[in-house]
């Protein structure tokens, strides 16, 4: 039309045309796991600190199998390739520093593989997976011997090749809790007894050898990693708050306001580890925003449950793993309100929360 | 410092740093202006000038056709020389080309207009005059101002919460039009008699509160409200939840609650309208973006083509790749520059190559931050499962109706997941279904 020379016009140009919003968050998938993996470094130096080479050892066997298991499964049945996510890596660090004292390459290798393959790729791969694969994966390590002993007379396999080093062959009772600060104070103690470690040791890891799993022996080294967490936007801060608070609580009112044996508690076992990359796991957790606030209140009073009662080791692991049961169903329950409408939007409670593998377009078919 | 928690908002780079001290030139009109019969929301006018017509500054060139419509009327004088359809922002329409005299010979300004107008009138004088929401929206103004009857209307809202990136329009609007805007205000609170009326102004744009207060000084009913810079403020469901506290109803209107929203321009043009008798023919829009050497504040008339403003600020400094009729969360991308500055042309903002996003989408890690952003509080993740499982009752279930598309749930996905795609789908899936 009104071509005056020289002037400039967008028909010379190659334009794009699609869909508002045209700007995104400069972060991805992929940033986010690796803000996890450096928050577990702080744990990671710790427990190689207080344990040896062998906490490097365990967890970079742990991540390695994670990662080539998921990468062989996805060509087996040709799913798209999704190890560049690093959640695997994410995956196999938590199993690594969940691991015992003294442990085995070999349990570490089947631990990592039930984590990945059992629990987290046969649902559908990342996001699809109701239980966290690492928990899992701890529960499953510490049930093993007993569960083969249920089925198997005689001398046990499992046991003698797997994890003979931190685990007795007697009863769960005394497998990974054996010896830890966690033991003086569990199955219906309601003060701190003598001879246990001192809250400022178990606040830095320096327990002689003792402490539990490879990641969880110092307090200070969870604390920071959790705050690192908190302060790069990836875990909502009243999630660990939550959980930590709601045990912290709950072992107050036992102990008849014992300060001590409350910050005993909170200073020892898996509850820093747990309150910072376990009860936070995305896939795993709430989805809505209430159902967020649920999950570490309900596995807070799970944990002080298991941790009073008898059944007294991984109280962490098993409460984490019941409310990845059960939170899809309370999710539903509490969907937010949306703007301008007097209810709660409800879905059958059978309603599937997760991503559908085969993506249908209704209007590109019509 | 910013935590993983529910905002109901985000905080995208404003980028608007470019232009907001830029006072706003006025740029004359290029030979040949382009007047699509759809500068509003609602029914097309229809046409009432024939080819060969002579048109003057205010001329009624296409009329309102039905409720929900808005009066066209020539930004210039000089001559029709075609009317025909083209493509434009919403879809192909019925477009009015006007060959531009240069001598801008006015019609005479409404002699109904002045100081003394009678409540009934304004609006009649405000449709007549073309006035439509000049925030994006372009609502007609006379329908907004005439609510249903039985709605007492007691709280005025002025929308000058600036959310998208990039635009100052609305901004120096305020600074440099204080006056016309309070006196806008009054206009209409001589239909209403309201108790209260609320400025909406981000925390990035208190200047342009400070020049308000002065010009509302002594009239009372008039607050400066500062929100906090976070997008979607100046969405008018959320700038009323923020101002009064009270949130709309699902499928009604603010009247309901006794509320009017409109932007802070559409103030300006109403006390044009009312008290001098002018018509709505230019308004501000900001042109940016990285790719103009010198992006502006321009007083543009409406119907003047888009190439036609790339020249004026500057040219081009880097090849541009993409060009949106309003900011880059809500706005439409264009190719054609014969496109002109409409009613609810904010701005325009062109992106370089590097500034056009192309990440590959992978799986929902179910991090959740859909619904953190949500301002209305959608499960955005979850409509668009329902969507891509094709259960489009279920979406509608989870209130894919009463999406906004402010984008923050596309903005923030880690993952890349096309969640307002897939929504706007359902919403489609949903209306097909309902028809």
């Amino acid at each position: 039309m009104s071509t005056q020379k020289g002037k400039t016009s967008l028909g010379d140009f190659d334009l794009v045309m699609d869909q508002s919003p045209h700007i995104f968050e400069k972060w991805s998938s992929q940033w986010i796991m690796l803000q996890v993996i450096i928050a577990m470094l702080f744990p990671l130096a710790a427990g190689t600190y207080f344990f040896g080479m062998q906490t490097l050892w365990i967890t970079c066997i742990a991540v390695l199998t994670c990662v080539i298991s998921e990468y062989v499964y996805e060509r087996i049945v040709r799913k798209r390739m999704t190890i560049n996510d690093l959640s695997a890596v994410v995956t196999g660090m938590v199993i690594g520093l969940s691991m015992p004292n003294g442990v085995s390459w070999f349990s570490t290798v089947l631990a990592s593989l039930f984590a990945i393959v059992i629990v987290k790729m046969i649902p559908g791969g990342i996001g699809k997976n109701r239980f966290n694969p690492a928990v899992a994966s701890r529960i499953m390590y510490l049930m093993a011997p007993w569960i083969v002993n249920s089925f198997v007379q005689g001398p046990d396999i499992l046991t003698t090749a797997s994890s003979a080093e931190a685990i007795t062959t007697a009863t769960p009772t005394d497998l990974v809790a054996t010896a830890t600060p966690l033991f003086y104070i569990s199955s219906g103690a309601t003060e701190v007894p003598e001879g246990a470690q001192t809250l400022w040791n178990m606040f830095l890891g320096n327990q002689g050898g003792w402490g539990g799993s490879l990641g969880e022996t110092s307090s200070i080294a969870l604390l920071i990693a959790m705050a690192f967490l908190i302060f790069r936007r990836i875990i909502n801060p009243k999630v660990p708050a939550l959980y930590i608070g709601t045990v912290a609580l709950i072992m107050l009112a036992y102990s008849g306001f014992d300060f001590e044996f409350m910050m005993y508690h909170i200073l020892s076992g898996a509850l820093l580890l747990g309150g910072t990359f376990m009860v936070t796991d995305y896939a795993s957790g709430g989805l809505t925003p209430f159902g967020r606030m649920l999950f570490p209140i309900g596995a807070g009073i799970l944990t002080a449950a298991f941790r009073i009662s008898a059944f007294s080791p991984e109280g962490v692991g098993f409460s984490i793993l019941i409310m990845n049961a059960i939170i899809p169903f309370l999710d539903k329950l509490v969907m937010p309100r949306i703007y301008g409408h007097k209810k709660r939007p409800m879905v059958h409670p059978d309603y599937d929360l997760t991503e559908p593998l085969n993506k249908r377009d209704i209007l590109a078919e019509k | 410092m910013r935590f993983k928690l529910k905002y109901k908002a985000t905080f995208p780079a404003y980028n608007k740093s470019r232009t907001h001290d830029k006072a706003i030139e006025r740029v004359d009109a290029p030979a040949i202006m382009v007047y699509p019969m759809s500068m509003h929301i609602g029914a097309p006018a229809k046409p009432v000038v024939a080819v060969g017509d002579t048109v003057k500054v205010g001329t009624l060139i296409g009329e309102a056709q039905g409720f929900i419509s808005g009066n066209i009327l020539s930004s210039v004088s000089g001559k029709v020389i075609s009317i025909e359809e083209r493509d434009v922002l919403n879809g192909r329409h019925t477009c009015i080309i006007v060959k531009n005299d240069q001598d801008y010979i006015e019609e005479p300004p409404f002699p109904e207009a002045g100081d003394n107008v009678s409540p009934e009138l304004i609006p009649e004088l405000i449709k007549r005059a073309g006035i439509s929401g000049m925030g994006g929206a372009t609502f007609p103004t006379n329908v907004k101002m005439t609510p249903p009857k039985g709605k007492t209307i007691d709280t005025l809202i002025l929308n000058g919460a600036e959310c998208e990136p990039y635009s100052t329009s609305d901004f120096r609007t305020m600074v440099e039009y204080a006056d016309e805007i309070i006196e806008g205000i009054k206009v209409i609170d001589s239909i209403f008699n309201v108790g209260k009326v609320y400025i909406g102004i981000e925390d990035n744009a208190k200047e342009a509160g400070e020049v308000l207060k002065q010009a509302a000084s002594g009239y009372d009913k008039v607050e400066i409200k500062i929100l906090k810079a976070q997008y979607p403020q100046g969405s008018e469901k959320q700038l009323i939840e923020h101002c009064t506290g009270r949130q709309v109803p699902a499928g009604g209107l603010p009247a309901d609650i006794g509320v009017i929203v409109s932007n802070v321009g559409t103030f300006q043009q109403i006390y044009r309208a009312v008290r001098l008798g002018k018509p709505m023919v230019e308004r501000v829009t900001t042109i940016t973006g990285t790719p103009l050497a010198e992006p502006k504040n321009l007083l543009i008339r409406l119907g003047t083509p888009i190439d036609d403003l790339i020249d004026i600020c500057g040219g081009f400094q880097e090849v541009p790749r993409k060009v949106i009729h309003g900011g880059p969360m809500m706005g439409m991308t264009i190719k054609d520059g014969a496109i002109p500055i409409s009613k609810g042309t904010t701005h325009i903002t062109f992106f370089t190559a590097e500034e056009v996003a192309e990440d590959e989408r992978i799986d929902c890690i179910r991090c959740s931050e859909c619904l953190n952003v949500c301002p209305v509080s959608l499960q955005p993740i979850l409509i668009s499962n329902a969507y891509e499982r094709g259960d489009i009752e279920k979406a509608e279930q989870l209130g894919a109706m009463d999406c906004i598309e402010c984008g923050n749930c596309s903005y923030i996905c880690p993952s890349k997941i096309p969640l307002l795609e897939n929504i706007r789908k359902a919403k489609a899936a949903i209306k097909q279904k309902a028809v």
